[in-house]
């Protein structure tokens, strides 16, 4: 402690009032020992600070105080009044804090989870959402284009069903041979009354 | 929680302070009285010295109550002082409090009128006091502020200097500084 104090009189009034460590009180002890002009010093601050006790204690014979018991029993008083005021002023302020259902963390922990959750949509809303934008843009989405089916364009397609029931017919067609008028008005006229293409046929 | 001041047992006087201070804590009424009956002169003395008779004694009530309004707050550990420590701690909140609220030069003048020209009982006493002790008196209302109230907290509270300088929130070479320096300037004026 010695090496914090600033210099002799403030070390010498820490020795005189004895609340220098017991390491440093010896040493000083040996400075004083060895050191005329540090026991004068010693001497100096010892006869001020008497000078001043007696002086106070002087003071204070010369000034007697107000009766204790006065005194207190006034203070006693005060302290009883002032702790019944605040006892009911909490009593009254419990109400209040009663309307509290959760407790008081609760509040601020929803408050963050909300914040958190709104962030958390705009990341994915702005951020995420731009980037599948532009990745359709290039086509270099893993996904496939023809999910959506686009809309029909000016050009029919044909279909293939169309296509091959068309060479069907040309098949079966094809495979009964060329016909001729005759052969077609003779289908004809069986169709509608079979005797009569049967005699017509020998009446011819 | 117990009802303020609910019982009235009497306290012994070997407890603790901070034994006793448990209890006021618990709404033991007799264990304040027995507090303030503990530091009533100290007390009133600093302060009285610091601020004048008549303020002195209004600022003791008032740290009364607010150790009763801070009582929660009480550190058993603060500045190693207990008890003692943190009340003289609120004592000196409440005059720099009034030396603020006063003005430093008005209440410096009042100050001296209290302790040179003070109507409280006693005073008669003082005014036939010897010419040394009010020349002392004259001597300490010299004295700045400062030095004045390092003085009167070492001297009425018996506290260590580490931890008087712990309450007033400076260095301990500044309160010894303030110590040693009041003692000389006290020295002078009164040998003037």
């Amino acid at each position: 402690m010695l090496e914090s104090l600033e210099n002799n009189e403030l070390i010498l009034l820490m020795y005189l009032a004895g609340e220098l460590p017991p390491v440093d009180h010896l040493e000083v002890a040996e400075m004083l020992a060895a050191d005329a002009g540090l026991r004068r010093e010693l001497e100096q601050i010892r006869e001020m600070s008497g000078a001043l006790k007696g002086g106070l204690a002087a003071l204070d014979r010369a000034e007697p105080l107000p009766s204790e018991v006065v005194v207190a029993r006034r203070i006693g008083r005060a302290m009883r009044q002032h702790a019944l005021r605040a006892a009911e002023a909490a009593r009254k302020s419990k109400p209040a804090s009663s309307k509290l259902v959760f407790p008081w963390w609760a509040y601020p922990s929803v408050a963050a989870a909300a914040i958190f959750i709104a962030f958390l949509t705009w990341v994915i809303t702005f951020n995420f959402g731009s980037h599948h934008h532009r990745m359709v843009a290039e086509g270099t989405l893993g996904l496939p284009l023809n999910v959506i089916e686009p809309p029909p364009t000016s050009t029919p397609t044909t279909d293939p069903a169309d296509v091959n029931s068309a060479q069907l017919a040309q098949e079966i067609e094809g495979s009964f041979g060329p016909s001729t008028e005759k052969e077609d008005n003779q289908m004809f006229a069986l169709s509608e009354d079979p005797q009569a293409a049967a005699g017509g046929d020998k009446n011819d | 929680m117990p009802l303020p001041f609910a019982s009235q047992t009497s306290v012994p006087e070997v407890l603790s302070d901070e034994v006793i201070f448990q209890r006021l804590r618990g709404g033991d009424a007799a264990a304040g009285d027995e507090l303030v009956r503990r530091y009533y002169q100290p007390l009133l003395r600093y302060l009285q010295r610091l601020t004048g008779s008549q303020a002195g004694d209004e600022l003791l009530q008032q740290t009364w109550l607010s150790v009763l309004d801070h009582a929660d707050k009480f550190d058993p550990s603060f500045s190693g002082g207990g008890f003692k420590a943190w009340l003289f701690r609120i004592a000196t909140n409440k005059a720099n409090d009034f030396w603020r609220s006063r003005g430093r030069e008005k209440s410096a003048r009042e100050g001296l009128r209290l302790v040179t020209n003070d109507q409280s009982p006693g005073a008669d006493q003082r005014l036939e006091g010897s010419e040394q002790e009010q020349k002392l008196r004259w001597a300490i209302s010299q004295l700045p502020e400062n030095q004045r109230q390092v003085v009167m907290l070492r001297y009425y509270s018996e506290l260590k200097f580490v931890e008087i300088a712990k309450i007033l929130g400076c260095p301990l070479n500044t309160a010894l500084g303030r110590v040693h320096k009041a003692m000389i300037k006290l020295k002078q004026l009164m040998s003037d």
